[in-house]
């Protein structure tokens, strides 16, 4: 696209990404600070994350972009056109054939191997804000490894709804050191986190954080000896197109105001149809 | 200098080895002239620095003006103390006790802290470690020869104190690398 | 451009409307307000912005931001020294008379605001005196600079030092002046007139007079990368506050007994948050922060508008499988409420 760099950022930019993303991977789960620039789109959808691709993609990559799971999102293509204006990247919407996906609030039901690499697009970066509104607090927390903060708010919970109630954004212990906050993916994906043969890089455009995961690291989402993390129940449910059973799914109406329930992640559910000929 | 796209292959190489440690990546074989035998960890230096960070040679023994003078004209980096440097580049697989000197982070701020880039014989002979932790499946055996063991023990005690510690990227003559995050345990 | 000074109440308002009419220009105010936040001094750009946006100044704002961030950056400007400023509005509220006496400008200040439903007539010429146009205006004493001869002024808190960048270094709080006034002067004007509003109503501790509110031309200088000679590259309009940080009844004073300075320099027209600025220099300076407008954290944090707005907007986002899992929270805590009955 003429009159503007390959993969949209300057060089300098691209290097001072590249450079905090290495200590990112190195200090696994901290949230490193970097100068996030302004981006054409605006913050709070996708600025983050769309850097972080810009800094890795080259053109050998294929790029996959979801939102909520789906490769149809609006905004995923609006992202997915940015990046190919400025790079002319190949892209997809087949998990396996991507080698960086930029998702917002999913990881692809299918597993993803060690050639790829997933980007979440992270609004809010620290998992104790819920409990500090400090970011000088909450660094000192980080630095002494004090939690404690976290853990009186999950009890309180119990004490209130019986539950820990978090939804998405579900606190993460990181290689037994960080409190991590995985971006708003459901608690259906925390496990996908622990142990992944992939690497999973996560940047707040906003809040000017990068952290990472690196592959085969411990995640352990926080939990009670007598109140365990557990993951969304669907009540056997099945999605209404493919029908599986064994994939995070959506609540929605057919044309005739039913509920139905649908596969969030579009591309695998019309994978799934295609093999089985429906 | 080297194109934006020759940066974008070695700065995905760089990448996959501090994600796993110990894996050996191939750095693609770019051209270029430094005044010293292996052009290898100049590719990572242009590639990662700027007038934003600072850098420091160890161990260069005849030409380390020339060397800090290529690097600085290619990359717009300047030369800091060694207490202040971003980057060390070290020849002969020694900082001679001078690892305790560099910047190894603050809790608040452990990603403040150095880059090491050695310049060594040969990776995939030579001395064998037993390493661990963070982007290794269990355990990975990883050899290299022309790295003292002293600076091995050194590293080790520098990175014993987690989050703060070195992070280290091992440069052979082939192109081969290698990388020892202050996350990875080190056994031998 | 012709220099007219004024005298007198009356006159000064009959002349202030005539010189809106002189500066009018579709949208003027709006383009100045767009280049201060878009932090980008581009006249024709910025009315391009506000016209391509429909009048949506944020909108506006963050065109040129973005526009701003493909730039190529050469280097930074020599400081800029306001005394040399070609003024065309000054006021002082500290003193009623001060050097080189009080200039009305242009402004709508002493205007009754009142809807004119015809174009307003054409203002005649009543022969006003007028300085020689040729003449070059002669320079303002600054007002500080007088109270700071007579020992009144406290030191900056800080050493002057290399000014921090936040385009490009991360913020990592307690946050050097050089930094807070960046943030400032590329803030959102409503946010931060709400903030120092708050102030000055209780929620904090800073309430200023006016030492200087500038509006003029300044000019914008370089080293030459070859001669390093100082050359001129061009002029800026900028609108500048020098607020003594003491209000009515309440003398605050420094640790010396002298009065501290709060600073406010904004890009084009925008007394509002020229004035507003110098306010938050002042609360955020506070060691012992009680009220928002004091909480570095707060303020600085809040005051962007490109990105409290791209923040704010994106609920519009879809949010249905977050929504999914808080459902089925919700299930789970009314099962275990159930449970209970």
């Amino acid at each position: 696209m003429k009159g503007y760099s390959y993969a949209f950022l300057d060089e300098y930019t691209k290097r001072e990404i590249r450079r905090k993303i290495l200590k990112a991977v190195a200090i696994p789960g901290y949230q490193v600070p970097f100068a996030s620039r302004e981006m054409p789109i605006a913050k709070g959808w996708g600025t983050g994350g769309l850097q972080v691709t810009l800094s890795l993609i080259g053109d050998s990559d294929v790029l996959k972009v979801i939102d909520q799971g789906s490769d149809d999102s609006v905004n995923a293509i609006n992202i997915k056109r940015l990046v190919q204006r400025t790079t002319d990247v190949k892209l997809t919407k087949d998990t396996k054939e991507a080698t960086i996906i930029q998702t917002r609030h999913r990881i692809p039901e299918e597993d993803l191997n060690e050639d790829q690499i997933i980007v979440f697009q992270v609004p809010f970066p620290e998992p104790l804000r819920t409990v500090e509104p400090s970011e000088q607090l909450t660094r000192r927390m980080h630095a002494e490894k004090d939690y404690s903060k976290i853990w009186l708010y999950l009890y309180e919970n119990i004490v209130q709804y019986g539950d820990i109630t978090f939804g998405a954004r579900y606190p993460v212990m990181v290689n037994d050191r960080y409190l991590m906050d995985p971006s708003p993916i459901p608690r259906w994906d925390i496990p996908r986190l622990h142990n992944a043969a992939f690497l999973s890089l996560f940047c707040a455009g906003r809040e000017k954080r990068v952290y990472a995961i690196p592959p085969y690291t411990k995640v352990e989402p926080l939990e009670f000896e007598d109140y365990k993390f557990e993951v969304e129940n669907f009540d056997g449910k099945v999605c209404a197109m493919c029908g599986s059973d064994d994939t995070f799914l959506t609540k929605s109406v057919d044309e005739r105001g039913n509920e139905i329930w649908l596969c969030s992640d579009t591309s695998f559910c019309e994978k799934r149809r295609r093999e089985d000929g429906l | 200098m080297i194109s934006i796209f020759d940066a974008q292959l070695v700065f995905r190489k760089v990448l996959d080895a501090m994600a796993r440690p110990g894996k050996v990546a191939k750095l693609p074989d770019i051209p270029l002239n430094p005044p010293a035998e292996n052009k290898y960890p100049f590719l990572i230096l242009f590639t990662l620095l700027d007038h934003e960070v600072g850098f420091e040679v160890l161990g260069a023994k005849n030409n380390a003006e020339e060397i800090s003078r290529y690097i600085a004209s290619n990359t717009g980096s300047s030369e800091s103390s060694l207490e202040n440097a971003d980057f060390v580049l070290i020849y002969g697989g020694s900082s001679g006790g001078r690892i305790h000197e560099m910047k190894q982070g603050t809790l608040e701020y452990p990603d403040e802290s150095v880059t090491l880039i050695y310049d060594v014989e040969r990776i995939g002979t030579g001395m064998l470690l037993m390493i661990s932790g963070p982007g290794i499946r269990a355990e990975r055996k990883v050899a290299i020869e022309g790295i003292e063991e002293e600076e091995i023990r050194d590293m080790v005690r520098v990175n014993s104190e987690f989050p703060l510690g070195v992070d280290a990227i091992f440069s052979d003559r082939c192109g081969n690398i290698l990388a020892m995050p202050r996350s990875t345990k080190v056994r031998w | 451009m012709g220099y007219v000074a004024v005298k007198g109440g009356e006159d000064s308002i009959k002349n202030a409307k005539k010189l809106i009419e002189i500066f009018r220009r579709e949208n003027r105010l709006a383009v100045d307000q767009v280049m201060g936040e878009g932090s980008l001094y581009a006249p024709k750009l910025a009315e391009l912005a506000v016209k391509q946006a429909e009048g949506d100044l944020m909108e506006a704002s963050f065109l040129i931001r973005a526009y701003r961030s493909t730039l190529p950056r050469i280097g930074y400007s020599e400081p800029i020294d306001t005394r040399d400023m070609f003024v065309i509005r000054r006021i002082s509220s500290t003193f009623k008379d001060i050097p080189g006496g009080q200039i009305l400008g242009a402004t709508r200040d002493y205007t009754q605001r009142l809807l004119e439903f015809e174009p307003s007539e054409e203002v005649e010429d009543e022969g006003e005196e007028s300085s020689d146009a040729s003449e070059y205006p002669p320079k303002f004493e600054k007002v500080v600079d007088v109270m700071r001869k007579d020992g009144l002024i406290a030191d900056p808190s800080e050493k002057p030092e290399e000014p921090f960048d936040i385009t490009r270094d991360s913020l990592q709080f307690p946050l050097p002046r050089s930094a807070r006034l960046q943030a400032l002067a590329r803030g959102e004007s409503g946010a931060m007139l709400a903030l120092a509003y708050s102030s000055l109503r209780g929620y904090g501790s800073v309430h200023p007079t006016i030492a200087e509110l500038r509006v003029g031309y300044v000019k914008v200088k370089i080293k030459h990368p070859y001669t390093k000679k100082e050359v001129s590259i061009g002029e800026i309009l900028v609108t500048e506050c020098e607020g003594i940080l003491s209000g009515v009844g309440v003398t605050t004073l420094s640790e010396d007994v002298k009065f501290s300075i709060g600073y406010g320099l904004v890009f084009g027209q925008n007394e509002r948050k020229a004035i507003s600025m110098a306010i938050l220099d002042g609360t955020t300076n506070i060691k012992e922060p009680k009220a928002p407008s004091e909480d570095q954290e707060f303020v600085f944090y809040h005051i962007d508008g490109v990105d409290a707005m791209g923040f704010v907007e994106h609920l519009k986002l879809p949010h249905y499988v977050t929504f999914q899992s808080s459902l089925d929270r919700a299930k789970k805590a009314k099962e275990v409420k159930n449970e209970g009955l």
